[in-house]
């Protein structure tokens, strides 16, 4: 598609566009939103900071961790040629890296300057996939994360990634509408619970994980680049197994939790 | 009334507390430095782009603008709204995420572009493999 963006005398990465959309938009929505929630405004901005921060380094070391059996077996020419060092250091980065590098960081906020974690987690998460639907596009445009080949498939010509001239499912654009209607199917829902409870009362972020790891879980077996994981599942799809198992754990302790409480209050 | 050893109360009756320590600093001035040596590193990057993989250094400045984020928002949760150096702290935030924006472009090209430039380098390495071959077994068939 268009890798690339001329402005001027500029060409301007399609993907490196995309995300900052993301993020304008994910954040517009944050602070808009924060008028219901009642957050100090510096906190969510710092939070969001960190985010980005958490991400971009989770993304880029979960991408380093994908690609592990490739360092190693190739070490020897990556590391002494300039195209080896371009792969390490310029593209590379994998969503659920950046999600829990984002998580992990806005955590790590929250519990030290004593922000409620789950005040902070119920205003987010709705944007997570707001943001992510951009960067899905991005990943179209730029011609990476392609899908499978069909014949009735988008052919790319100029792609970074994907090979050019072969018709591939557009796999980032039907990610990246899943994505918008996860979006909108969280705000919707949370401002339909907030009628009868404080907004902060219900707590999306664990039904995001789930939905979106059930998604992912799905979507990669469309995905038409190379080898990415071990067993005959992508690294992802494990990630994604173990997010669906861990969220489940937390249910299910919670609904324990809940039933030690009753008795005990009666 | 008894003044205890205490100063004389204002005669608005409000006591001021005494100051406490004053907030660090280190923060504040650690972004500052840390956001304008990043963006000096990134024109200076962006001016030599003509360099053959000058571009690849952006990974310098990127990192640079990631700890004047984090010491910047530890600036300014340490030191009160108004104390001087709050603005320092603000300032090397916010010239580290023009820093981050711009050096990210140059980085970010694609998400998982590896495809192309591992098998580039491995082939790379492969076919010199292969050349030194052909010419061991050309040299073997000449010996012989």
């Amino acid at each position: 598609m268009h890798p690339f963006f001329h402005f001027i005398i500029w060409d301007i990465p399609a993907y490196w566009l995309m995300g900052v959309i993301g993020v304008a938009a994910a954040s517009l929505f944050v602070l808009l939103r924060n008028r219901r929630f009642k957050l100090p405004g510096e906190d969510v901005l710092h939070i969001g900071l960190l985010i980005v921060v958490g991400a971009i380094i989770g993304s880029k070391l979960l991408f380093l961790i994908t690609i592990l059996p490739t360092l190693i077996r190739y070490a020897g020419v990556i590391f002494t040629s300039p195209e080896g060092w371009a792969m390490l250091v310029q593209g590379g980065y994998v969503f659920y890296g950046g999600l829990l590098g984002g998580a992990a960081a806005a955590v790590i906020y929250c519990r030290k300057y004593k922000v409620s974690v789950s005040e902070a987690a119920a205003l987010i998460t709705p944007a997570i996939p707001l943001f992510h639907a951009f960067g899905r596009v991005g990943c179209f445009l730029a011609g990476c994360c392609w899908g499978i080949e069909v014949p009735w498939g988008i052919v790319y010509t100029e792609s970074l990634g994907a090979p050019n001239g072969v018709p591939l499912l557009p796999i980032q654009l039907i990610e990246a509408g899943l994505n918008l209607c996860l979006f909108i199917g969280l705000w919707l829902y949370q401002n339909h619970r907030a009628r009868t409870a404080p907004i902060d009362a219900w707590q999306p972020l664990p039904v995001y994980i789930l939905l979106y790891a059930v998604l992912r879980f799905t979507l990669e077996f469309f995905r038409g680049d190379a080898e990415r994981g071990v067993a005959l599942l992508s690294t992802s799809q494990w990630v994604s197994l173990v997010l669906v198992l861990a969220v489940c754990g937390w249910y299910i302790f919670r609904r324990k939790k809940a039933g030690r409480q009753t008795p005990a209050a009666a | 009334m008894q003044n205890n050893g205490y100063p004389n109360p204002a005669p608005n009756g409000y006591n001021p507390v005494p100051n406490g320590p004053a907030p660090s600093k280190g923060g504040a001035i650690a972004s500052l430095v840390l956001s304008i040596i990043g963006l000096i590193l990134f024109i200076i990057l962006w001016c030599c782009s003509w360099i053959p993989f000058a571009g690849y250094f952006m990974i310098l400045p990127m990192i640079l603008s990631i700890v004047g984020i984090v010491t910047g928002i530890s600036g300014r949760k340490s030191i009160p709204l108004g104390q001087s150096g709050r603005s320092m702290a603000t300032a090397g935030m916010v010239i580290s995420i023009i820093t981050l924006i711009l050096s990210a472009i140059l980085l970010v090209t694609c998400g998982i572009c590896y495809n192309c430039t591992i098998c580039n380098a491995a082939n790379s390495g492969l076919s010199d493999l292969n050349d030194l071959n052909n010419s061991l077994n050309d040299l073997n068939d000449l010996l012989n």
